[in-house]
């Protein structure tokens, strides 16, 4: 196992090698000076010329590159054109409220979409599954930002239940539990948010999963054993059905660390998706590069970790 | 059955945590009731560089307006500079020195005195050569300023210190403009600063960290939380004898998507929302107990002109171009009214602004056609629109960014209004505003004709920096040494030294100006901040166009 | 006779959906004594699988038994409650079946696969309901039974697996065992070994075997009677002598000329013309009629009933009709 992990993170090496190498090239061809953006009629030649050479950006393309790779091994990842700071400073104030966001939203996706999917599978056409299938088509089809507006109109705003912005409670001197508490209360809404497009698709894919397992010899076995409904569906259904979402799980981390952008700017929350999208439209190319390329481990060390929980739970499968 | 108990149990426990976490917070929220806060909006993120050197995003402009006092202010009709830090100051006869005295009372937040010494701190760290700011342009009319910024001097030559709280300054020459934009205004702490390397002050504590930064204004910074919000509180030791001591214990500066910001408040959880689109003015004026403030800003939109490339080189050309645009149409229609036209690049709200000039550019299709025509343009093919004095087709390329609607919307009116006084249009896609501005600013670019874009200008009406021919944003490339030539007399001349004189002379100019038609001034879009009744002590006047007023005078009920 | 283990009586079964009803098993009849081996014999889709299923109560989707009874040791089945059923299923009857790749869980180990029948109907704990498994996979010829506990499915060949679920089935020691093709998918060396485990089985046990098969070789080794199905019908039953030596049904006839024969020196092997008709085209009258070379006219319109030839011999078949000699008329 050790060996087959070390042999997969060797071989992603070449991989974050070549999408730097892609994602450099792209940013270098995109149309836009980041330093262009400081129209102002108070910026003179001599300042921007002086901003450049600071920058690097008065080298060849080939020595900005090596110059980014390098300090990007040793974990320097720039300064940002935009606002001039260390781009690990910004990052690091805002990702940790994205991966929290994230991990809420995979939670609320599991908790809601897997029973939901089971309910579905259980009573296939039935009234209730086809309500669930329509719920989803909607889920699946709603425009986060439309969803995020509806969630602020009702929840926050009628019932009052959950803050309708940002992550913590201004200037509450909160400690401990309390912030704890306090950063969660203010989670639940966006991570609902984000989950909404998940919920739908996996509970489209939960209840096909299971219904296909529902289907098996395996099934037919175990029932002609005696065993009562619900522990069949527990003990062989939902073993064999749940495995495959495994595989998800690599691709949804990657998705987590992108996907936020729109919630993030509806909710105000400040994580890495609203900086992203601010730094697009400044070309502020270290910080895009710097959560591209964060965005791109992710999901290369996603698709290893559920490549390796797979082994886990699937006894057919073994890394030697 | 037992599987949907599956179901339940995970609803229940999802429902469980969310009501556990709403009682936590519900518990708390009554904390804050016995102090007096505000919560204000901003419609996008801050970047948090929260020093007047240094900062550029406007939004951190809003922190600062609340926290450093300037050593002066603008009056409410933004004719002049008034005290502030600075008690007195006196300006020569020639205008080329000040002595400037401040107020004893001053103190920063931490206690300590402010004097001469943080004024001049600051202006030697805006001239100094590792400074990444880009200001230098405020303190660069102080004598010796350049020597110093390039390394030449150990000094600049034209400051002296008095004593702790007088000093004079010596200017290169005599310059008429208003105090305000000659020396830079806001002192940064030199307690804090000193000794700090200039270069990476952007990632110091004292830039950053709300428990390290050092204010002078009514406010001090008591939170940040990156692109979420910005808490401010009372300054103890703000001096505020003149103005009274700051009412609002608390305000919080909460970053929200205008939408959500106008929904929250309509619900009253939010004080104030600033910076609304004109498009949402109708809405939130059916609010209860929201009051809306409106006024010109001192920006404005424009159409540019590429004058040197050879379709446009003729000013004939120019002016029926700004003679066929219906603008009133842009203000009435898509700014709902919310908007103010624009004849001349000195705004209606500058003292120095002559409404006698703003009938030149009224729109007139006619006259716009005549003077196609006597540029020798006419419609030689018969298919509707004219073609250049050699007969060959005439088309022009139009460009502008993404981001701003209002001005999206725009481009397609302006087009149909040129095209019908004949003139093919070529709209082009727009792009991210960051591609378009590169190209605009190219100094070897042949492939702009005309784009769509804005200024935000200063009080002082100061036309150098921009239609100055040898400046660095004349992207028009106008050159006119006619013009060149009356704006220095506008900045320099001995005429200039009173206010009717160069009111008078800046006239000069804006005739010239319009005679050549560098650009198409189109309007200005109006701010709009609405705010609840909740709130008193509200009081816009003209300085609305600089940012916000003053909370200091603020309070709830 | 009246002491049979299993008696089923005029036994229908219908698939249902909101537009029609599909009759699978068109009412059935017969019984197996204790001890007896009963081979349930017919091409694929004559209705064999789904009488065993509908003695089961596994029917799949919306398939259910519409009229008549399964008698189990005096009691009827399809009036049983489903926990009731539950008590017998796994227990007192046991089922193999057909595909002995595809029947065990991959993700659990066979241990706990093993255990958990007897667990649950002999409350046994999980030590002694171990002791047991492996006492069965030993009985069935595993003599690394214990790390064959251990294993999961995939480790092992089919007929391991086969013999896994063998085990599995005798477990709980059954008097009632269905047997669903349980050498169809194994090679011919291997469902030998199947075969004879079987009968060792039988022989220890005094189990009943439910034998559902297609292959006619299978039934002389393993059968004491037939009962011969084509449509959903029971078509002929006789005991395993009288099926061989004097068949009567054309069906059957057809059935034992298809089968390879050493002794013959027939260079093409025969086959029955045409093919099974799917349960919604079933003929009118003798559902083999338009299939069998013997078929008079009377055959198309009229539906035989079942005949008696000989002694627990009956034929479903107008020619062994008492006054067959009146339909040629028609």
């Amino acid at each position: 196992m050790v060996k087959y992990v070390t042999r997969r993170l060797l071989g992603t090496i070449p991989m974050i090698v070549l999408i730097s190498i892609i994602l450099f090239t792209l940013l270098q061809l995109a149309p836009g000076d980041p330093l262009a953006g400081k129209l102002d009629q108070h910026a003179d030649a001599n300042y921007i010329a002086k901003l450049k050479e600071d920058f690097g950006l008065d080298k060849p393309p080939v020595e900005q590159f090596f110059f980014w790779a390098k300090n990007f091994v040793q974990g320097n990842f720039g300064v940002s054109f935009d606002k001039k700071v260390l781009v690990q400073d910004l990052l690091s104030e805002r990702i940790g409220k994205t991966v929290f966001l994230g991990v809420v939203a995979l939670i609320f996706t599991y908790m809601i979409a897997i029973p939901l999917g089971i309910l579905s599978a259980n009573k296939p056409y039935s009234k209730l599954d086809y309500t669930l299938t329509s719920a989803s088509f909607i889920g699946f089809s709603m425009p986060s930002f439309f969803a995020g507006l509806l969630l602020i109109y009702l929840f926050g705003f009628q019932l009052g239940w959950f803050p309708y912005s940002g992550s913590e409670t201004e200037a509450s001197g909160y400690e401990g539990l309390e912030y704890l508490m306090d950063r969660l209360h203010h989670v639940i809404l966006p991570a609902m948010t984000l989950a909404i497009i998940n919920i739908a698709q996996y509970n489209r894919y939960v209840r096909a999963s299971v219904l296909d397992a529902k289907a098996q010899d395996y099934t037919r076995t175990a029932r002609s054993k005696g065993l009562s409904e619900s522990k069949v569906l527990r003990k062989h259904v939902l073993r064999n059905a749940l495995i495959p979402l495994v595989t998800l799980f690599g691709i949804d981390l990657g998705l987590l660390l992108s996907g936020a952008i729109i919630t993030e700017t509806i909710f105000g929350f400040p994580g890495v998706g609203q900086l992203y999208i601010q730094s697009i439209t400044t070309r502020d190319y270290p910080v895009v590069m710097a959560i591209t390329m964060m965005t791109s481990m992710a999901v290369l060390i996603g698709n290893l970790i559920a490549d390796i929980l797979y082994a886990f739970v699937d006894p057919r499968i073994k890394y030697d | 059955m037992k599987k949907s108990k599956i179901g339940i149990l995970s609803l229940a426990v999802v429902m469980g945590l969310s009501v556990f976490a709403t009682a936590c917070g519900s518990k708390s929220s009554g904390d804050g009731a016995k102090k007096k806060s505000i919560t204000a909006t901003m419609n996008s993120t801050f970047d948090g560089k929260f020093n007047p050197g240094l900062y550029d995003s406007v939004y951190d402009a809003y922190i600062l307006d609340q926290t450093f006092a300037s050593l002066w202010k603008q009056d409410e009709k933004l004719e002049t500079s008034i005290p502030d830090l600075a008690e007195s100051w006196k300006e020569s006869e020639k205008k080329d020195a000040v002595s400037i005295k401040l107020r004893k009372d001053a103190k920063w937040s931490d206690g300590k005195p402010l004097t001469v010494d943080d004024v001049i701190f600051t202006w030697k760290f805006i001239a100094d050569k590792e400074y990444s700011g880009s200001r230098f342009e405020y303190v660069e009319s102080i004598k010796g300023a350049k020597e110093y910024h390039e390394g030449k001097a150990k000094d600049i030559e034209g400051i002296k210190k008095v004593d702790d709280y007088n000093l004079e300054v010596t200017f290169e020459k005599s310059d008429a403009r208003d105090i305000s934009t000659k020396v830079f205004s806001t002192p940064m702490p030199k307690h804090i600063f000193e000794g700090k390397p200039v270069k990476t002050l952007e990632n110091d504590p004292a830039v950053k960290k709300a428990e390290n930064i050092v204010t002078s204004g009514p406010f001090t910074i008591k939170e940040i939380k990156a692109g979420e919000f910005v808490v401010l509180e009372k300054n103890k030791n703000f001096y505020g004898a003149a103005q009274g001591k700051p009412k609002l214990d608390q305000i919080v500066w909460k970053v929200l998507q205008e939408d959500v910001a106008i929904g929250a408040l309509k619900e009253g959880k939010v004080d104030m929302v600033s910076r609304i689109k004109p498009s949402s003015f109708e809405t939130i004026k059916g609010f209860k107990d929201v009051e809306l403030v409106e006024d010109t800003d001192l920006g404005y939109q424009y159409l540019g002109f590429r004058t040197d490339h050879p379709k446009l080189s003729d000013k004939k050309v120019r002016r029926a171009i700004a003679y066929a645009i219906n603008r009133e149409q842009m203000v009435t229609g898509l700014l709902k009214g919310h908007g103010t036209l624009l004849s001349t690049p000195v705004s209606p709200k500058s003292w120095a602004y002559n409404k006698d000039l703003d009938a030149d550019y009224s729109f007139d299709p006619a006259k716009a056609k005549a003077l196609l025509a006597e540029a020798g343009y006419k419609d030689t093919n018969g298919d509707g629109f004219v073609e250049d004095p050699s007969g060959k087709p005439y088309v022009l390329s139009l460009e502008f960014p993404k981001g701003n609607q209002v001005r999206e919307q725009s481009a397609k009116l302006i087009r149909e209004d040129i095209e019908k006084v004949g003139i093919k249009i070529d709209l082009k896609q727009p792009k991210d505003f960051a591609a378009l501005a590169e190209t605009v600013q190219q100094k070897a670019d042949k492939t702009m004709e005309m784009w769509l874009m804005g200024w935000t200008t200063d009080v002082d009406p100061n036309p150098k920096n921009i239609y100055g021919s040898t400046a660095e944003s004349n992207y028009y490339r106008w050159k006119s040494p006619e013009s060149d030539k009356s704006i220095g007399v506008s900045m320099y001349d001995q005429k200039a030294f009173t206010k009717e004189g160069r009111k008078a002379l800046i006239k000069d100019w804006t005739k010239i100006f319009q005679q050549d038609s560098p650009v198409v001034l189109l309007y200005s879009q109006n701010i709009i901040d609405a705010y609840n009744k909740r709130v008193t002590g509200v009081q816009y006047d003209y300085r609305g166009a600089l940012g916000h007023p003053s909370f200091v005078d603020w309070d709830v009920k | 006779m009246s002491q049979a283990l299993l008696q089923i009586e005029n036994l229908k079964t219908v698939f249902e959906n909101t537009k029609s009803a599909v009759t699978v098993v068109d009412d059935i009849s017969f019984s197996m004594n204790k001890g007896e081996t009963l081979a349930l014999v017919g091409e694929s889709g004559c209705g064999k699988s789904m009488t065993s299923l509908s003695i089961m109560g596994l029917l799949p989707g919306t398939g259910k038994v519409a009229q008549g009874k399964i008698m189990f040791e005096g009691n009827d089945l399809t009036k049983k409650s489903v926990e009731d059923i539950s008590k017998i299923r796994g227990n007192k009857i046991a089922m193999i079946f057909q595909e002995p790749m595809t029947s065990l869980n991959p993700v659990l180990k066979i241990g706990d696969q093993m255990t958990e029948g007897l667990i649950l109907h002999h409350k046994l704990s999980k030590k002694e309901a171990e002791a047991r498994a492996i006492e069965r996979l030993k009985l069935v010829g595993f003599a690394r039974a214990t790390d064959i506990m251990n294993e999961y499915p995939h480790q092992l060949s089919g007929g391991m697996r086969q013999r896994v679920m063998i085990a599995m089935a005798m477990s709980t020691d059954p008097q009632l065992l269905i047997a669903d093709e349980p050498t169809t998918a194994l090679d011919v060396t291997i469902q030998a070994q199947v075969l004879e485990l079987m009968r060792d089985v039988k022989a220890e046990f005094e189990t009943s075997i439910l034998l559902i098969t297609h292959d006619l070789g299978v039934v002389a080794e393993m059968a004491d009677r037939v009962v011969v199905m084509y449509a959903g019908k029971v078509v002929e039953e006789a005991s395993v002598f009288d099926v061989f030596e004097k068949s009567s049904h054309p069906y059957t006839e057809g059935l034992l000329k298809s089968v390879p024969n050493l002794e013959s020196d027939q260079t093409r092997l025969y086959s029955i013309r045409g093919n099974v008709p799917t349960p919604e085209e079933f003929p009118i009258g003798c559902r083999f009629a338009p299939r069998c070379d013997k078929a008079m006219d009377h055959c198309f319109d009229h539906a035989p009933d079942l005949y008696r030839v000989g002694d627990r011999h009956q034929v479903r078949c107008f020619l062994y009709h008492p006054e067959k000699g009146t339909f040629s008329h028609e």
